[in-house]
């Protein structure tokens, strides 16, 4: 597997708010993280955590409403904060993908699924007219959708939530992107075909060398997925480490008591530890560490500026009283 | 593809009868309107003073005028007539009135503003009497009388189009769209506009009613097409004034043509709608 030195996708302080009605939401805070060549990176939190929002602002599909405040995104040399429309329009669905959860939203219900996933070949992959429908049934076929010939004339009413995903993913990997987004991919799905969609997305990254960001509130998905875990909290990355790192030495209290949340296969109800208090506001003034409310071991010291520690290399924690 | 689409158009007219009906009338008007002058007994303008105001009959089935014209002959050779200007009126008005309203509900902002307040003007009118306004400024001719009857059918295209687009532009698959790589226009083009088609359908088709009644209702008044043009709305006119004194078919046939027309075109929107509409071909 090639390993560049730079990373693919780095994002630093990048902050996002939303203009609404009753003051302004400050959704995302300086958020962080990195994103290598071929690496699965989970980004977990709970809803309303930012996860999808820090997606949309790497996509740059945010609300009219929203507005990047600060920080830098870069993508394989392209910054996409600072990046034209045009630019975009020429990199989104080619070198950036992304699949949503609901899937059977996400097609076009007038249009048979074979001739959408041409449309993108056709415009980003340089393919041949006379070749799209070729190179399409053989994407279909790629998905493990049976039948792949037939299945090119459905349309996405036609299909089963799992059939509308894998053609989600044909179409995200229609032009081998280097990095997909997949925004919970298996919400919706029942737990068979969760699995399935999982390994399929696991695979094909490994063939083509694909990067992953997977946003997920499934720890579970994401401890079994994954090589590097992004915990969020209120628009803060709060902890950011290895899979097998996080989950043996949780530093910071949210991750932790996220991990006592998450079911493990033997455990009883009784054992799952719900996490107190919900997410702050966002609107308004914000103490520097959102999870302060929250936590059992705030002390005076943690109004200071938040930090950011890295007591191993490769694991990086923002907190002032870390495990 | 073609084979698919023709074989679920064929399904949605086998499988509903009333679709049936409409679709075997649609036939029988667009054979006439196209053969009309071929197959008519009689030349619709040829009098015969020796045969005026005969009732029908053998001979002449829907009887004779008052100058001995043949009345079935009349009413065919008027199909075409009335067809032409219901069709090209509802084009007209379905072409500018969903392309704007779909821009419309898609940017929002100046766009949508002026498109709904041009349709809310316009709809501020009573649609015929703006009609007669509109023939009666531009010129009696049967191209006023189509863009008058596209003008006043406007706001309902652009309203509905709008509408629809608005509520698609939030839709999960247009956000995809956008995300693969396609600019707004392609998205409003390939996307957002064809599935506000199935629903316009309808209108469309009532539309077609519609402008049917507008046009012969013009020419009924004496505006637009004129006289000795077999046209329907004519045709009643000139017999409405022989009902009294009893020669009640110069006015009935032509009256009924238009009403079977209109009845049509009524009948026929839910099945348009279920053949542009592939989520029907269940």
């Amino acid at each position: 597997m090639r390993r560049d030195a730079g990373p693919l996708l780095s994002v630093e302080d990048l902050s996002v708010e939303f203009r609404t009605r009753d003051g302004v939401v400050k959704a995302l805070d300086r958020v962080g993280f990195e994103i290598r060549r071929g690496e699965t990176v989970g980004v977990v939190g709970e809803s309303g955590s930012g996860k999808s929002v820090t997606a949309l602002s790497l996509m740059r599909i945010l609300d009219p409403a929203a507005r990047i405040t600060q920080g830098r995104a870069t993508f394989g040399g392209l910054d996409l904060i600072a990046a034209s429309e045009r630019e975009l329009g020429l990199r989104r669905g080619r070198d950036l993908a992304m699949i949503f959860q609901n899937p059977r939203t996400a097609l076009n219900p007038i249009r048979q699924v074979g001739r959408q996933i041409g449309d993108v070949l056709l415009r980003h992959a340089g393919v041949p007219r006379a070749r799209v429908r070729a190179r399409a049934v053989q994407l279909l076929a790629q998905v493990q959708i049976p039948d792949p010939e037939r299945r090119y004339w459905a349309y996405p009413f036609e299909l089963s939530g799992g059939m509308c995903q894998r053609v989600m993913i044909a179409l995200a990997l229609a032009c081998g992107p280097a990095l997909l987004i997949a925004d919970e991919p298996t919400t919706g799905l029942d737990v068979t075909t969760q699995a399935a969609i999982m390994d399929l997305i696991d695979e094909l990254a490994r063939e083509s060398d694909m990067a992953t960001m997977l946003i997920t509130h499934d720890l579970g998905l994401a401890a079994e997925h994954c090589e590097r875990i992004v915990v969020m909290h209120a628009g803060h990355v709060v902890e950011c480490a290895p899979t097998a790192e996080l989950f043996e030495n949780p530093r910071h209290p949210y991750t932790a008591k996220l991990i006592a949340a998450t079911p493990r296969p033997g455990a009883s109800l009784d054992e799952l530890a719900a996490i107190p208090g919900g997410l702050p506001d966002l609107r308004g003034d914000l103490p520097s560490c959102r999870y302060r409310a929250r936590c059992e071991r705030y002390a005076p010291l943690c109004d200071g500026p938040l930090p950011r520690s890295e007591p191993v290399p490769g694991h990086l924690v923002a907190c002032w009283k870390p495990f | 593809m073609t084979t698919a689409a023709l074989r679920h158009a064929r399904y949605v007219v086998t499988e509903n009868p009333v679709t049936l009906v409409a679709f075997s009338m649609l036939l029988g008007l667009l054979v006439l309107a196209l053969l009309g002058p071929v197959v008519a007994p009689y030349d619709p303008l040829k009098s015969d003073t020796a045969n005026t105001l005969k009732p029908p009959s053998a001979r002449h089935w829907f009887g004779t005028d008052q100058l001995g014209r043949d009345m079935l002959s009349r009413v065919m050779v008027a199909t075409r007539l009335d067809m032409a200007i219901a069709f090209s009126a509802v084009a007209l008005s379905f072409a500018v009135g969903s392309l704007a309203g779909a821009c419309a509900g898609v940017f929002g902002g100046w766009t949508e503003r002026v498109v709904s307040r041009i349709s809310d003007t316009i709809m501020a009118f009573p649609l015929f009497v703006l009609a007669m306004g509109i023939v009666a400024a531009l010129g009696n001719s049967v191209f006023n009388v189509i863009l008058a009857t596209a003008i006043i059918n406007l706001p309902f295209y652009a309203r509905m189009a709008r509408a629809e687009a608005n509520v698609r532009r939030e839709a999960g698959f247009v956000e995809a769209a956008r995300l693969s790589g396609n600019s707004t226009m392609r998205v409003l083009a390939m996307h957002i506009y064809p599935n506000c088609l199935p629903p316009m359908m309808v209108q469309a088709s009532l539309n077609l009613g519609w402008a049917m009644l507008n046009a012969a209702g013009l020419a009924f008044i004496g505006l637009g097409v004129r006289p000795p043009t077999p046209e329907w709305g004519i045709l009643v006119a000139e017999g409405a004034s022989f009902i009294l004194s009893g020669e009640w078919w110069i006015a009935l046939f032509p009256g009924l043509a238009l009403m079977s027309a209109v009845f049509c075109f009524n009948l026929m929107g839910d099945g348009l709608r279920d053949i542009m509409d592939p989520r029907r071909r269940t």
